[in-house]
């Protein structure tokens, strides 16, 4: 598709100044996610308040991009993928504003968790989810910046991996708690954020259907692998 | 036979190969464009690109143009209108028009509408104009505004209400067809979605060919749009298509206002 610049000038500035908010909150999104994985890992306290207190910054420009939105729409009427660009803009942003709140939540559970200190190690494989979470949401948030639909499918169809690693991280957490039932509140506290983790990785595949519907102008066919839910 | 999952018997207008040349200069490069029956067909394209000159060709206005040369073959109902047996007065009656700048007559607002009935002997009896009259300012969204006042003329009406003289006007005599050139472009926000409100109503019984400049106007009011440039046509499908995917980049370039 061609990139031809509007004749009306101010038409893309809009446009370039909604795209720049959409690449703040993805990297503000990203930060939030990695450093509370990483004191997580750490077990750093410290740098829990701060994660949680930044989350105000994300709903902030959440915000701003919702006014920005219906600004460009009441004032340009776009269409045709103008239009996508800015009905996906606004959609990613509140998907990145829900990333962010996933990640406040698992600092305040990784909080209470180091604060209790009852156990000695953390599942390794609650990491391992973690850094294939970050990997997702970096890739995704690539494609979007490059409008990259080969690379928006491969990541659609890796959200199974997470799927995958969700579940056998659910199991062996259950197991821990029937064998250790003196650690069952943290360790609930790490199912759910091993939940949140998995969410993540929902909302970084609905980023690379937007991307689809962006450059294609249709979602994606809806035929991607999933997980076997099998929780028993 | 199908196509686009429409019987092919249900166009109205089928046209082949249409060309127009002005003098030495051709306006028209072969247009094939089939107008189904009941539906709002919008024209959309830059100034100049052809879309006035393809509507004027279906009631045979361009014959009017001194050096305006049309071929090709326009089939209205099935029936070849540049036949030499084509009574093209007839054809006027069946196929109306509303202008760009809204046209009444400098008479009252009940001989406007009767101007054409009488003409064309389409009324036996004055009852049967007046009926005529009523009826027709009814469907055009008049004739509450101007029900006490049909002596008044019709130029003493704002431009809104005189675009809506004319389409009274031009439905009066019974057309199958509507062609309407930019009826929206010289009228206030307003008027336009009085105007747009009728329209929608009017698809019920007849067909309807639009011009516009307006893409919003595009969108909302017509079934399928048609994008001219430089003399072609360069993608017809449904509007709905048309102003969220389009398929051509210049039909895209052109409804987001890009450089080309």
């Amino acid at each position: 598709m061609k990139t031809n610049n509007h004749i009306n000038t101010g038409f893309d500035e809009d446009l370039k100044s909604l795209n720049n908010n959409i690449a703040k909150l993805g990297g503000l999104a990203e930060t939030q996610l990695y450093e509370t994985m990483q004191s997580l890992a750490d077990k750093n306290v410290y740098k829990f308040n701060k994660i949680i207190n930044r989350d105000k910054k994300l709903d902030a420009l959440e915000d701003e991009i919702n006014k920005k939105v219906v600004e460009f729409l009441a004032i340009w009427s776009p269409i045709a993928s103008d239009l996508r660009n800015v009905l996906v803009a606004h959609k990613i942003s509140s998907i990145l504003e829900r990333i962010g709140d996933y990640s406040k939540n698992i600092s305040r559970r990784s909080l209470i968790i180091i604060e209790d200190n009852n156990f000695s190690t953390l599942p390794v494989n609650i990491i391992g989810l973690g850094e294939h979470v970050q990997k997702l949401l970096h890739n995704v948030l690539d494609a979007y910046m490059e409008r990259d639909v080969d690379l928006a499918m491969e990541i659609w169809s890796q959200d199974i991996d997470i799927d995958r690693l969700y579940l056998s991280l659910f199991k062996e957490l259950t197991t821990i708690m029937h064998d250790n039932p003196e650690e069952i509140k943290d360790l609930t506290h790490m199912v759910f954020i091993s939940k949140n983790l998995e969410r993540i990785g929902d909302h970084a595949t609905a980023i690379a259907k937007q991307i689809y519907f962006l450059v294609n102008g249709s979602m994606p066919p809806d035929h991607r692998p999933k997980a076997d839910f099998n929780i028993d | 036979m199908r196509e686009n999952g429409k019987m092919k018997n249900d166009y109205k207008v089928k046209t082949e190969n249409i060309t127009v040349d002005y003098g030495e200069k051709r306006a028209l490069h072969g247009i094939n464009l089939n107008i189904s029956s009941n539906e709002v067909t919008s024209l959309i394209g830059p100034s100049g690109c052809g879309k006035s000159t393809f509507i004027r060709c279906i009631n045979r206005m361009n014959d009017l143009i001194d050096g305006c040369k049309v071929n090709g073959k326009i089939l209205i109902d099935n029936e070849d209108i540049n036949n030499q047996n084509m009574d093209v007065v007839e054809l006027r009656a069946k196929v109306g028009m509303v202008f760009q700048k809204p046209n009444p007559f400098p008479k009252s607002i009940f001989d406007n509408v009767a101007y054409g009935p009488r003409i064309h002997g389409t009324v036996k009896n004055k009852e049967e104009l007046e009926n005529m009259v009523r009826k027709s300012l009814k469907r055009a969204g008049l004739w509450n505004e101007v029900h006490d006042r049909l002596d008044a003329s019709g130029l003493s009406l704002s431009g809104g209400q005189q675009q809506r003289l004319c389409i009274a006007r031009a439905i009066a005599v019974n057309p199958d067809i509507l062609l309407m050139d930019e009826p929206c472009s010289a009228l206030d926000p307003i008027a336009t979605a009085v105007i747009e409100e009728l329209i929608n109503e009017l698809k019920e019984r007849y067909t309807i060919m639009i011009v516009t400049h307006s893409m919003q106007q595009a969108a909302r009011l017509s079934q399928k749009t048609a994008y001219f440039h430089l003399g072609e046509m360069i993608e017809f499908g449904d509007t709905s298509s048309i102003f969220t995917n389009p398929k051509h980049e210049m039909t895209e370039a052109y409804i987001s206002g890009k450089i080309g």
